[in-house]
């Protein structure tokens, strides 16, 4: 039954109050920005496994963090913190990919001027590195959907049982997948190093 | 390739780019959740008021018109006017988003219901939202002319008006379910698609 809309709001305001992370505006952002903080560079990766494009996949990060702000008053602690920001990350992503009719255009993945400072000095090594990365993201955008997911979780370094709350998937079905994922990538990865040096 | 650990090595080791700092991005999600709020708001009451002003005038012919066909067709046509004005206000705010903290099936079954659900709205919208303001409008254009035929005023150019309000009702029915359904459609069956493969469930 629909109720009047004098009764919602204080409602809405009795639920917000349980609800593990917040229960007021002000915390609301304090935990938005503790998310950005800890999560941006692992959601920014998210986004680059979904386009290939800089503006889509800024478009996407903005999304993910529109719908992560919006969720904050829901979330009740049934899962961790962090898988549920990836299933919001992960469920965004799906929705933004089917909503896209962007041109898919190929575009350099990594612009060698924000390259990561690493012990790597020769040009050979950046230019193998930086191969390799992008038949990593390559091949990981190439895999269906609950793949992606999987795979995505494992490499930002979730235990399986995190997984599982993530995806709804069951352990052993996990451990089968990331098998085969793996497998696939690290060949695709070998390709493309074989290819370059 | 030593196994896993340079898999993750290699996907962790990407530049993050440009970062836009967490207070950056808290003023960009309340801007646009406000912009958005806004917008809705501007749009639905431009629309009510646009309703408002053909209930207005056509419930005022509905009193005055001295034919009895183009009485009744304000009547409907300010009824109609009403009727939507009334839909605004109440679900002007378009579906509720799916709640993306689900597992992925549950997300897409939720998703696949709301393009079912806008598919079946704009496939009706021509039974709740065109036919009865455009079935008032043929019957008061029919009292209209009826009356002008009275006085031996009727001429070609009075079909322009009824030819003009058929091209734009024809227009919106074109663009809901032609287009819309199609490219929700399309959506949806992409969504499938890519969630299509989620053997191995825990339940």
């Amino acid at each position: 039954m629909r109720l009047p809309i004098w009764k919602r709001k204080p409602m809405i305001a009795e639920a917000m109050a349980e609800t593990a992370l917040v229960s007021e505006e002000s915390d609301r952002n304090d935990v938005f920005l503790r998310l950005m903080q800890q999560f941006e560079p692992a959601l920014r990766r998210l986004s680059a496994a979904y386009f290939d494009r800089e503006a889509d996949r800024a478009d996407l990060f903005q999304e993910i963090a529109l719908a992560l702000w919006q969720a904050i008053p829901k979330f009740r602690g049934q899962s961790t913190e962090r898988t549920w920001l990836y299933r919001i990350a992960h469920n965004v992503a799906i929705s933004s990919s089917v909503k896209s009719h962007r041109r898919a255009r190929r575009e350099e993945f990594l612009s060698e001027e924000f390259e990561h400072p690493s012990a790597l000095a020769g040009a050979e090594e950046r230019l193998l590195l930086g191969e390799k990365r992008r038949a990593l993201v390559d091949s990981v955008r190439r895999l269906a959907a609950v793949d992606r997911q999987i795979i995505l979780l494992h490499l930002e370094g979730l235990t399986y049982a995190e997984i599982e709350e993530a995806t709804g998937l069951s352990e052993t079905a996990i451990a089968t997948r990331l098998s085969r994922i793996r497998a696939k990538l690290k060949e695709e990865v070998r390709k493309r190093e074989v290819g370059t040096s | 390739m030593n196994g896993q650990d340079e898999l993750h090595d290699l996907w962790c080791s990407q530049p993050s780019l440009k970062t836009a700092g967490g207070e950056d991005m808290l003023r960009f999600v309340q801007g646009r959740t406000n912009r958005f709020d806004r917008a809705m708001a501007v749009r639905n009451w431009i629309e009510c008021g646009a309703a408002g002003v053909v209930v207005a005038i056509f419930g005022f012919s509905a009193l005055r018109a001295e034919d009895a066909l183009a009485r009744a067709g304000s009547f409907v046509i300010a009824a109609s006017a009403t009727w939507i004005i009334f839909y605004l206000l109440r679900y002007g705010r378009g579906p509720q988003d799916v709640d993306p903290s689900q597992d992925l099936r549950g997300y897409a079954q939720a998703l696949v219901n709301r393009y079912d659900h806008q598919i079946k709205l704009l496939k009706s919208v021509k039974y709740w939202y065109l036919l009865p303001p455009y079935l008032g409008l043929l019957l008061w254009t029919l009292g209209i002319f009826r009356d002008k035929a009275r006085t031996g005023a009727l001429s070609w150019s009075d079909s322009i008006p009824p030819t003009i309000y058929t091209a734009v009702f024809a227009a919106i029915w074109w663009l809901n379910e032609v287009y819309s359904v199609g490219r929700l459609r399309q959506e949806r069956a992409k969504l499938l698609a890519m969630t299509a493969s989620s053997e191995g469930r825990t339940e």
